[in-house]
């Protein structure tokens, strides 16, 4: 352009006849504009070269992180905010659709039709159907910005783990720009799970029956021989014997429990019952422990006295027996009190102790299998029980439609456990 | 001994098991006539006048579902009420017999031998009799 100025000026003047000054002007002009068209040219590599580099090392960077996303031997899929599939590896498309691929022709090897197989996530999403609602889960981790997952599928022969998890991307604000799903394989380790959980079933059922001898035996001993028995240490060793199998009987009934819990084995009867009544009845059952321990025992809020429960009255009163039998083994001042209450359409029931308290690290293991609270193996005293309680006392509020919790729980003050247990409506009320 | 002269026919294949039985039993003055497994059961009660049957359901030869449907179809043997003895409360198991004609069911370990006495004694009344 600067070139034209000096032509435009040469020209005005005529090649020959340019005045010095002006001749002057243009070699200024021309110096100047040489000098900026340099420094452009130069910017211009210069930022050419960046902008090269940063697309090479994008281009590395993708391609390994492309490698390494084909290459998982775990389900990846990505999904836009259109829930449109931008990526599905290989070890998905097994996954999903292993009997297509394998039926297919076969034109060069597994892993090329593999790789040439095409699905779109409306195909991923009928292969899921209909266990599994992948696209209103796909929105849901869309709209909490939370993954979401779900933790068996039971699909085609195998189990699956799903999990959904929101791509957020901070760009001034926060923004969610897709998901990502990843589908495990954990086929293998619900076998394993299921074996141990026969194994535990069987072996329990089979320590049954000895100890059912023992416990009977020694009942019959205790019961009619008990003048037979005069010495003294022998009919302590007769107790002994009485009190280690009921004991033992016990812990294998914890064990059976679980196990038929476990496996769904246990049907809940859905009756209409009366809370207070089972709460009476626990507590009766319990009253003399309290007493031993010079504690009370009491029960509150006699306004709810006619409230209703739909449960099964045996499993709601094993349920009470251990939450309050807990609560008056962890207390030695004051005592233990039930109360009844109503929530909405839930009617309450809390179970408090004015015992040890429940630690911070403790409480989030609380309703765990085999979780004793202390950490200490050492220190675990089994004549408290074998740590299955609560876990027993969840698989048994949840089959009965309800929810337990740890309410509250002060350390050296103690704690309150509250139950939610589904009302009858009083327009089924007789 | 003093007896009652009530019969009671005990199934059981578990030697633990039958001799706790009998010993209750006895205590409760019944006359008590023992098979081992399933076949000799059958023979047992083909042979005796019984007011009650104890029935193991696992047992070799001829489990006790089995031997519980034989007794059922025969006309001689029909009337006797059956309880089934069982190790696991197991439903299905538990609804199976009582579809075939079984009266009730105990849960060998659920008991002590006070309350195996008294659940005889309402089995043996005809007005429990479900």
């Amino acid at each position: 352009m600067h070139k034209l100025l000096s032509d435009q000026l040469k020209f005005v003047f005529g090649s020959d006849l340019v005045p010095p000054q002006i001749q002057h002007l243009i070699d200024i002009i021309d110096q100047s504009y040489q000098r900026y068209d340099q420094i452009i040219w130069d910017e211009r590599q210069l930022h050419q070269d960046t902008v090269k580099q940063k697309d090479a090392r994008f281009e590395d960077e993708h391609a390994r992180l492309e490698a390494s996303v084909k290459s998982l031997n775990i389900g990846f899929i990505l999904t836009d905010l259109n829930k449109q599939m931008v990526m599905i590896n290989s070890a998905a498309k097994f996954i999903l659709f292993r009997h297509q691929i394998n039926s297919g022709r076969l034109i060069h090897s597994k892993e090329a039709n593999l790789l040439n197989f095409e699905c779109s996530l409306e195909d991923v999403a009928s292969q899921l159907s209909p266990k599994v609602d992948l696209k209103a889960l796909i929105d849901q981790s869309l709209t909490t910005r939370r993954p979401v997952e779900v933790s068996e599928i039971e699909f085609d022969e195998v189990y699956l783990k799903l999990r959904i998890i929101p791509i957020i991307e901070y760009d001034g604000e926060i923004k969610v720009i897709g998901t990502v799903i990843l589908l495990g394989d954990v086929t293998e380790t619900k076998r394993v799970e299921q074996a141990k959980d026969e194994f535990f079933s069987i072996a329990s059922h089979e320590l049954r029956t000895p100890l059912t001898a023992i416990q009977g035996n020694s009942a019959l001993i205790k019961m009619y021989y008990q003048d037979k028995v005069m010495d003294k240490s022998l009919k302590q060793m007769i107790d002994d014997i009485s009190l280690a199998s009921n004991r033992l009987s016990g812990i294998v009934n914890d064990f059976l429990d679980i196990s038929r819990l476990e496996q769904g084995r246990i049907k809940f009867a859905k009756d209409e019952v009366s809370l207070l009544d089972i709460i009476n009845q626990a507590c009766r059952e319990l009253e003399s422990i309290a007493l031993n321990k010079r504690i009370y025992l009491k029960i509150e809020n006699p306004n709810y006295l006619t409230t209703h429960i739909l449960a099964d009255e045996k499993r709601l009163k094993q349920v009470l027996i251990n939450l309050i039998g807990n609560a008056i083994k962890f207390t030695w001042f004051g005592g233990v009190s039930v109360s009844l209450g109503e929530e909405a359409d839930q009617a309450i029931v809390r179970v408090k102790d004015t015992g040890e308290g429940i630690g911070q690290k403790d409480r989030q293991f609380l309703f765990h299998k085999f979780k004793q609270l202390n950490e200490d193996i050492y220190k675990t005293n089994i004549s408290t029980g074998t740590g299955l309680g609560l876990y027993i006392c969840k698989l048994l509020i949840d089959g009965m439609s309800g929810e337990i919790e740890l309410e509250s729980s002060t350390s050296g003050q103690g704690s309150v456990f509250k139950l939610k247990l589904p009302l009858v409506k009083a327009n089924s009320k007789a | 001994m003093l007896t009652n002269h009530q019969k009671i026919l005990l199934v059981e294949d578990d030697e633990l098991m039958y001799r706790m039985y009998e010993e209750i039993l006895n205590f409760g003055h019944y006359d008590i006539l023992i098979a081992k497994d399933g076949e000799e059961g059958w023979k047992v009660a083909k042979e005796n006048k019984l007011d009650l049957i104890l029935l193991d359901v696992m047992m070799p030869k001829m489990s006790g579902m089995d031997l519980l449907k034989l007794l059922k179809s025969d006309p001689q043997t029909k009337d006797v009420p059956v309880v089934m003895l069982t190790n696991l409360a197991d439903e299905r198991m538990v609804q199976e017999s009582l579809n075939n004609g079984a009266v009730g069911y105990m849960v060998k370990s659920a008991f002590t031998p006070e309350e195996v006495l008294e659940r005889i004694k309402a089995y043996l009344s005809p007005e429990s009799v479900k």
